[in-house]
This record gives C-alpha cells, structure tokens and sequence, in this order.
C-alpha cells in the first residue's frame, strides 16, 4: 500500500489543503524518489480551475525511519547514521519553505501538509512549476544560455534574501551546532563507517587546524546546487529540496555551490557556469555579508567531504537492504571523487 | 578460456546495445529501465577497469603499508586513517604522494570522466610514473 497511491485515497486531503468543495484527480504519476521519500506529480481539478501539485511524501512516517542495520552485513558500525538523525519531517520543510518565501526566495507554494488521521503517511503538496532542474541539461541546452550568463548573479541574490531570514523565525527542530560540534559530527561520521578513508582524515585534520569560520550564522538551504534549482529561459525559477536545511555560517551555502562534485563538469567555479565575482558581488549587493575566498575555499574542502559520507551513506542503506538498487550501489563507488578533489583542493595549503 | 575481461566487455555491450537490439534501441526501452540499463553497462565497464588496474592498486597500498609501517594482514587505509586521526602518523609529503597516486588509480577504476580525475592526471602522473618504479 505504502509503495502505490490511488487517486481516490487524495481527494479529500487535496480538497482541503486547495480549500475547494470537491476536486477532480488526474495525471497522478510517479516522478522520483527511494522507498523513504517518493515524489508525485497529479493535476487537481474544480469546474473553473486547474491546480498542477506535486505530492512529496514519505508513505512510513518519520518516526519509523529509524536505520537498523542487520547484523549479518558485517560491513558498518551498529549505531544509527549521524546523518539520518538530524533529516528534517516535511511539515518543518513546508514550514521553512514559507518563511523562505516570506523572505522573497522563489520557492514553489506549500499549499499544505497531510494530516495524520488521512493515513497516507507524511506528505507535503506543493505548486507544481514548470522548467528544467536536471543538472546536464542545464549545463549544455542552447534554450538555456541566457539564463546561465545570469545565474551566478541571481543566486547571489537568492541566497542573499534566504540568509537575512530571522534565526529566531527558523523552526526549532533545526540543526543548529557550533563549528566545534560540527567538526567532531565528521569525525564521528568517519569513525561510524570504520574509517575507510585517510583522504577524509586529512580533510578533517585540515578543518580542524583552521581557524573557525567568519561569516554570520544563518538559515542555510544546506544542498543549494544544480539539480535543487529549477530553471527555465528567463532564469532562476525556484529553489526546491529544503530537507537539509539547518543554521549554519553563510559561506557554506556558497561555497557548496561551488564544489567541483556540484560543478557536473562545468568549467567554471559557481554550479560549472558562473564565476565567483558574479556571485560575491551580487551576494553583497542584495545584503549579504562580505565572503573571503578563503572562507569559499575552506566550504568546498567540507562540501567535499560531505560528498564522501553522502557516498557512503547510500552504499549503507543499500548494504542495510533499505533501498537495494543498483543505483545505491553505484553511487558507493564515486567515493574517490570527495578524495580527489580534497586532495586537488589541499595542494600547496 | 575466455578471460573474464572479455567476458565483462561483451556484457557491457549487450546491455548498451539495448537488451539485444540496436544501440539506438536504448532510448526507446521504458525511461527507468534505459537508466538502470545504463547504470548497470557502466559498472560493468567499471569492474573491467578494477581487473586492468588491480597491480597498480595493490602496489600502492603496499607502499603505503610499508611507509606506515603497518603490518601486511592489516586494512591499510582504515590503519592510516586511524594514525592520522589519532595523531600517531604525520601527513608529509611522502604520505601526500602516495594518497594521491593511490587515490588517482583507484578514480581511474571509479569514474575515470570526472573532472577531478583529468586535473590529477595532469598534476601528477609523472610524479607516479617516477614513484612507481621504486
């Protein structure tokens, strides 16, 4: 039941979240997603409108997601992923969403959250927008040129307005943890999955060596890159996929962009098609703090490392019979990727 | 006797050629299936790579275990990672050199067309090519 979804089973949460006497159910299909978070895509109709939504929804529930590993896998450490504890419920991703929205990020519009007694698990429906997020094609489509000779300069801007959001507004059930803390989270994270790698070791040895982070705390996207970000011939659409957001330091979400994993074999620095000036610039013109290189720097070094135990991640949920496709399994492999560019990024530091 | 690299090549190609057709034919098979097809063509071609550049690999955790002095029947990499962590080991530039060439063969296996990879070849495969003959 959990794995399938029948229009019928929508109508009356559609209806409500819509504010609508009674909708039509159409187009309902599966777009993506694992066994824990499932995208739908659906049409909802009434006589005189049409509503696109997509439907995120996780069919157990947050509170049975809990990883238990078996035991018989040998392979990693017993204790739950530190990643896995601090995923966000999606009525906190609607929440955030909104105030990104209040702060004028373009995000897609929450129209509501499932509730529980409508026993179809957590779910969060939102507009459904139209444009291009697939990292590739928004790398190389001629339709799209114009709008990447814009797009550093307009995430500046985004990014701007998403970090001038109020902490004190933020959802409390955030991550929200010193550097220090966040330091020994890698460490424990390295140490959780038995130390594969001496790459990743040097990566938090060199954090550690480095003086704490200069830019403010702010509410983070925390996965800001291509594949996030919706666009289309005019530019930026939406900024989707708020479930690692957290309160972390400015620099981060800039510089993530502009890890080499995030670049999808661009050339240039910001997301493979934009340049550092771009973005810096347009970042402080719209508000945001001033951000060294240096800083820039140090938050690729980390976005690399965070790829590495993202790598690792999914090649335990396949190795726990989680989520047993190929595709987990391949990805485990793209673990030199994090220690290549850790190492090409510590050359001569 | 076939050798197995053979084998994983002629694999390869059945699975690109589309499940038996024309290699066009991949993009007419159901959008899931041609991906998972493709993820499935491209490890093959992976575990192809992993038997080429298997010597190369173990040669360099050799050199790796002898310049951390650890013992032969021990996990090299969780072993140096560990000393690094513990600060029993220091990162100098003879462990650097090592990691690096270790690293590059072991991407070369992975993913060969990452970006990462083309920038470490050029940076140091001479470095390697020296370091391999002692």
């Amino acid at each position: 039941m959990s794995e399938t979804l029948q229009v019928e089973q929508l109508v009356v949460p559609v209806s409500r979240v819509l504010g609508e006497r009674e909708v039509h159910i159409d187009c309902l299909c599966r777009l993506s997603g694992g066994a824990n978070m499932q995208t739908w895509s659906l049409d909802a109709r009434t006589a005189e409108l049409s509503y696109p939504l997509i439907l995120r929804r996780k069919p157990m529930g947050v509170g049975q997601e809990a990883h238990s590993i078996p035991a018989s896998t040998g392979a990693v450490d017993q204790r739950p992923n530190p990643i896995s504890i601090s995923a966000l419920s999606l009525s906190t991703e609607a929440s955030l969403i909104s105030l990104a929205a209040a702060m004028g990020v373009k995000v897609p519009r929450v129209w509501g959250v499932l509730e529980d007694h409508e026993n179809l698990g957590e779910g969060m429906l939102l507009e459904r927008l139209d444009g291009e997020a697939v990292p590739p094609r928004i790398l190389r489509d001629p339709k799209l040129e114009r709008a990447r000779g814009s797009f550093a300069r307009e995430v500046g801007k985004e990014l701007a307005r998403l970090h001038a959001a109020p902490i004190d507004r933020c959802p409390s059930q955030l991550r929200n943890i010193s550097w220090e803390a966040d330091l020994q989270r890698l460490q424990s994270l390295s140490d959780h999955f038995r130390n594969p790698s001496p790459v990743h070791q040097l990566a938090i040895n060199w954090l550690r060596e480095q003086s704490a982070p200069q830019s403010p705390r702010v509410l983070c996207h925390g996965d800001f890159r291509l594949g996030n970000i919706l666009m289309d011939e005019t530019g930026v659409v939406s900024i989707l996929d708020w479930e690692l957001a957290h309160v972390g330091y400015a620099g981060e979400d800039l510089g993530y962009l502009c890890a080499n994993v995030w670049r999808f074999g661009g050339t240039k620095p910001v997301a493979g098609l934009g340049d550092y000036e771009s973005l810096l610039e347009s970042y402080t013109k719209h508000g945001g703090s001033s951000i060294t290189m240096e800083e820039l720097h140090l938050w690729q070094v980390y976005a690399a490392l965070g790829w590495g135990f993202s790598c690792l991640t999914m090649l335990e949920l396949h190795l726990s019979g989680e989520d047993p496709g190929l595709e987990r399994a391949a990805v485990g492999r793209r673990l030199s990727e994090s220690e290549i560019d850790i190492l090409l990024l510590l050359e001569g530091r | 006797m076939t050798p197995s690299t053979v084998i994983l090549e002629a694999l390869e190609s059945f699975l690109r050629s589309g499940l038996g057709g024309a290699r066009e034919n991949l993009a007419g098979v159901d959008g899931l299936v041609a991906y998972q097809t493709k993820i499935a063509a491209n490890l093959l071609s992976m575990l192809r790579r992993e038997q080429e550049l298997a010597p190369a690999l173990a040669s360099w955790d050799q050199k790796l275990a002898v310049h951390a002095k650890l013992a032969t029947d021990t996990k090299v990499l969780e072993g140096i990672a560990v000393a690094l962590r513990d600060g029993r080991l220091e990162a100098d530039d003879a462990l650097i050199g090592l990691l690096r060439q270790r690293t590059l063969t072991r991407l070369q296996i992975d993913n060969p067309r990452y970006s990462g990879c083309v920038q470490a070849e050029q940076r140091w495969s001479r470095v390697g090519e020296e370091l391999m003959k002692n």
